[in-house]
């Protein structure tokens, strides 16, 4: 794994680094376009987690493009290796920008006593930058990046409709209405991950070069 | 013990068809000669566990061929006809990332490689030419201590010079008795230099599969009339080529009249005939 991992960051480095600094930049902007009343740019907001989440699935597009795939089914390494790596890379993307985006958002929300709603953006965060991912990998291992676009499109669609509709304070609203059963929301993002993880090692292992 | 071993391989794809049985003894190279769509790249897929076969049953180096036989892969050294490394690494991270895939990585090994086949070390791997791709993925294969180096078209695309160099590392590896190389090519010219044994496959089919020599020695070439063709016996002629000028044939040397000159075949043309007997 530490090869593919090797191999990832490299490509992560030489393809994805305006990204990555652009989603940084969103990621401190966020907090600081907080609202007083609560209302921010949704944008600022979930656009570095979704982004850094679905970091392994922009470097499956370059792979296909190599034809490493075919390659690496010729090294010493199981197809569950490849697959908890990848997995491994978007998680560590995914709390990479999460954490980035916490801290900016705590650095606005404490001094103005919001604190609270903390709790309440881990959930949603949790969820968009998890269930993508969740959704895209398994068919991504099975059927390769293309077809997985298409749902990419889809999924991308359904979520920048549902901040444009609900916004942030609605969400956050929304998520706050729970209660004490908000850290469902997360817990059921990483069950979901968790599940996809599953069954995408039992998709690849199916597939063929 | 063979280094590969295969009984009853069939794999069917909508309008193509691999039925194979063939076997590569250990300290031996093995050409597979076949056309564009012939089954070399199934049969390579196959043993390298990417595709999983319909029937049959797939051994390497005296182990049976699984996707998840990671010790048996830490022992091949492979090269695919397309890299497949990705295109913003240099050699040298490429080093790296094996270092970190085999156990075995022999990072002094690779760097010798780089220098002895002028692979610029700091250069991407979209930007070397068709040719240092090739010879950076011969040198990966070379470094971790594999046995059997299976290889898909290796040298196509290489020009004369370069493919000498890299026919000559091969046939350093297998200076070790106990390594094999399994290697498919359309540049039979190649093949001829290397390999002992020789198998054409042709739509899915082993045609034949013989010692290298024994070949040269079986067949010969002969060029006729049409009148003289026309005499000769069917069962002697393995594939034929009509010219205005006549008609040349492959044919065995034990089947015909002593007397009629014969000259000696080359592989490639005992394969082109053999095909374009088999069509006509």
């Amino acid at each position: 794994m530490k090869g593919l991992l090797k191999k990832d960051l490299l490509m992560i480095v030489k393809y994805c680094r305006f990204l990555v600094l652009m989603c940084l930049i969103f990621a401190v902007m966020s907090g600081f376009s907080a609202e007083e009343d609560g209302s921010g740019n949704f944008f600022f907001l979930v656009y570095p987690v979704l982004l850094g989440s679905i970091m392994p699935i922009t470097l499956m597009s370059y792979d296909e493009r190599s034809h490493w795939d075919l390659y690496c089914s010729t090294l010493p390494l199981s197809r569950k290796t490849v697959v908890n790596e990848r997995y491994l890379l978007g998680l560590l993307c995914f709390l990479a920008f999460f954490a980035v985006t916490m801290l900016s958002q705590a650095a606005a929300l404490l001094p103005r006593g919001r604190g609270a709603e903390l709790g309440d953006l881990v959930g949603v965060l949790g969820l968009i930058g998890l269930l993508p991912p969740a959704v895209m990998l398994p068919i991504c291992f099975r059927w390769g990046v293309e077809k997985a676009r298409i749902l990419y499109y889809v999924l991308i669609g359904v979520m920048v409709a549902g901040g444009l509709i609900f916004s942030q304070e609605l969400m956050l609203t929304g998520a706050m209405q729970l209660g004490g059963a908000a850290w469902l929301v997360p817990l059921l993002a990483l069950l979901l991950f968790a599940a996809s993880w599953y069954l995408s090692i039992k998709l690849y292992q199916k597939r063929e070069f | 013990m063979n280094a590969i071993e295969i009984r009853g391989l069939e794999k069917h794809y909508p309008g193509f068809d691999l039925q194979l049985d063939l076997s590569l003894p250990q300290g031996c190279i093995l050409g597979l000669v076949g056309e564009n769509g012939a089954g070399k790249t199934t049969t390579i897929k196959a043993l390298l566990g990417a595709i999983r076969p319909d029937a049959g049953s797939l051994s390497v180096l005296g182990q049976p061929v699984k996707e998840e036989n990671a010790a048996l892969r830490e022992r091949l050294g492979v090269v695919l006809d397309d890299p497949g490394y990705p295109e913003c690494v240099t050699a040298r991270q490429l080093g790296g990332i094996m270092a970190g895939v085999f156990r075995n990585w022999d990072k002094a090994s690779f760097a010798a490689l780089l220098k002895q086949l002028a692979i610029p070390e700091g250069k991407a791997f979209k930007d070397l030419s068709r040719g240092m791709k090739m010879k950076l993925s011969i040198a990966v294969a070379l470094s971790h201590g594999a046995e059997l180096l299976i290889l898909d078209e290796p040298t196509s695309g290489l020009d004369p010079v370069v493919r000498d160099e890299v026919v000559e590392l091969f046939s350093e590896f297998t200076r070790d008795e106990q390594h094999a190389i399994l290697i498919s090519s359309h540049i039979v010219s190649d093949l001829e230099k290397l390999c002992d044994y020789i198998a054409f496959l042709h739509r899915g089919r082993l045609l034949l599969c013989e010692e290298k020599d024994r070949l040269l020695e079986e067949y010969g070439l002969v060029h006729l009339s049409r009148a003289d063709f026309a005499a000769l016996d069917s069962a002697a002629v393995i594939g034929s080529r009509r010219s205005p000028y006549g008609v040349s044939a492959v044919i065995r040397r034990d089947a015909v009249p002593a007397a009629l000159p014969v000259e000696p075949v080359s592989i490639e043309d005992l394969f082109v005939l053999m095909i374009k007997g088999d069509a006509e």
